[in-house]
């Protein structure tokens, strides 16, 4: 499944009645089973992108086509990780995956069953009667994936789900998002500030400018899988994201 | 080694006091007895009785059968008025909820119906209805409405947005969303609604029947007025007030305890 965003524009209200323009003539195109992360620095409009896809967002203009529009893009299977966790607190973990499960078609026995097989794959499975609250903030975002990975999406979602978490996690989680999608195959669209992280990830890394944001760059990551994040060849890649955003590090160390 | 010593000492140095909370509420209980019994002790029964006449006298009342039909009658009324208030208030507290011009125009009329005192409503209600059972539910209801409105209006617009968002995005359709992401956010603000809603419309039902209905409890501590029997106010206010607690200790207690139970949890 391909998916791809047409010009689309899209402006916010602001309480002193004007408006802020979010996003530009945002043209991309996420092939078949690609893994795409899309780098910006905050509160640039990335999750305004990830929002439109989701349908969440209706853009002023432009359009989203899955499959070249032979695919109605509302009736996509939509797997969506957010910052935060954003569990249901009052349902116990299983039944946080369960959710998103029954609430894409899933009858509830199947729901059940394939709840714990993803909650075991995020390392959870003795945590599956808990509640949120009794996790750490680690744990919580890691049954957000396992939600998000629960219904087999068509297309996943993932809105800098690391972030909030301390480096040690987020890389054994990064890898395991990796081994997850191997296997899976589906096409990710996963937005950071982290531009060492997206060239780790991705196949496909595109470049938001700041505010209105359209896409300054598109680069190929072609290293093989088994990459190290501390690779000189991922490192000089971080280096051309940084230089496109004109972060010129070095021109200030040279001062 | 040397943590899991310290605190199995901790569990076994804690006080009688907090391996039981029971005894404490006991204990509470039994102060407050004998406080009453020791001040009753000087002045004459006539006005102030202690507790063991006015037990007894209370064991009275509900063997001859009187309490139950009083109470039985208050009861109903309570239950008519506030049922009405809930309905009305669920429907106009989410509806300012989430309609801003509904809020501004409906917030005077929440204002307003605070502060009017209920015993004034208990006399409108009485001129207008004359003495019949619509007077003191149509009391419980304007006076209840309101309150019970401001805490749902408030639940409503403390709804967290994002996880509504979040069942969206995973196509949960819109009764699934109200079932389970909603109602569950509103559910503390229910419970604290009934809680404060039912202890004002107690009084409020006493309130009106003292005024001018013919039984309820109300009416029976008017009527020990009326024969200045100060044993049967107390009795009649102690017999009534142990259902409250029987009520609130009984069922709305561990009715929270076990729909909120998932607050408790402790992060790790």
């Amino acid at each position: 499944m391909q998916i791809a965003l047409r010009g689309i524009h899209k402006e916010f209200p602001r309480q002193n009645g004007g408006s802020l323009a979010v996003l530009r003539d945002v043209t991309l195109t996420v092939e078949a089973g690609e893994f795409c992360c899309v780098v910006g620095s905050s509160g640039c409009g990335k999750s305004t992108i990830l929002n439109i896809v989701a349908g969440l967002t209706l853009p002023d203009s432009g359009q989203v086509l899955v499959d070249d529009a032979r695919i109605d893009a509302s009736r996509m299977r939509i797997g969506y990780v957010f910052q935060k966790p954003r569990l249901l607190n009052w349902k116990s973990v299983r039944e946080n995956v369960a959710f998103a499960l029954k609430a894409s078609g899933t009858p509830a026995a199947e729901a059940r069953a394939r709840a714990q097989h993803y909650l075991d794959l995020v390392g959870l499975s003795q945590f599956e009667d808990e509640f949120p609250l009794a996790l750490s903030g680690g744990m919580q975002q890691r049954v957000a994936i396992a939600r998000a990975l629960a219904i087999e999406p068509d297309l996943l979602l993932m809105d800098e789900p690391f972030s909030h978490l301390d480096e040690l996690t987020a890389r054994v989680l990064r890898a395991e998002l990796l081994r997850i999608w191997q296997q899976a195959r589906k096409p990710v669209m996963f937005v950071t500030h982290n531009a060492l992280e997206a060239v780790y990830l991705a196949d496909q890394v595109l470049i938001l400018s700041g505010r209105p944001a359209t896409i300054l760059k598109s680069l190929r990551v072609g290293l093989p899988r088994d990459r190290e994040m501390e690779d000189p060849r991922l490192v000089a890649l971080q280096r051309e994201i940084l230089d496109a955003l004109g972060i010129t590090g070095a021109s200030v160390v040279r001062h | 080694m040397k943590s899991s010593s310290s605190s199995s000492e901790g569990a076994e140095g804690a006080s009688i006091w907090q391996r039981w909370p029971a005894l404490v509420y006991l204990a509470s209980l039994a102060t407050m007895l004998v406080v009453w019994h020791a001040i009753a002790r000087f002045f004459p029964p006539m006005l102030f009785p202690g507790p063991i006449p006015v037990f007894a006298r209370v064991w009275e009342i509900i063997v001859s059968g009187q309490f139950i039909v009083h109470m039985a009658a208050t009861m109903l009324r309570v239950a008519a008025g506030f049922f009405c208030a809930f309905l009305v208030s669920i429907g106009l507290g989410i509806f300012m909820g989430v309609n801003r011009t509904g809020e501004r125009f409906f917030e005077p009329e929440i204002v307003v119906g605070l502060t009017i005192p209920s015993l004034a409503w208990a006399v409108i209600a009485l001129m207008w209805f004359g003495i019949s059972e619509f007077a003191p539910i149509f009391t419980i209801f304007v006076v209840l409405q309101p309150l019970i409105t401001v805490n749902i209006w408030q639940g409503t617009k403390a709804l967290d947005h994002e996880v509504i968002e979040m069942a969206r995005a995973f196509r949960a359709g819109r009764a699934m969303v109200i079932r389970d992401v909603v109602i569950p956010q509103l559910v503390p603000y229910l419970l604290a609604a009934t809680r404060f809603g039912l202890s004002l419309a107690w009084k409020v039902t006493v309130i009106a029947e003292l005024l001018g209905l013919s039984n309820g409890i109300g009416y029976m501590i008017h009527y020990s007025f009326g024969i200045f029997s100060m044993l049967d106010v107390f009795a009649w206010t102690i017999a009534f007030t142990l259902v409250m607690l029987a009520l609130e200790y009984g069922l709305l207690k561990p009715l929270e305890a076990r729909v909120t139970g998932w607050r408790r949890a402790v992060a790790l």
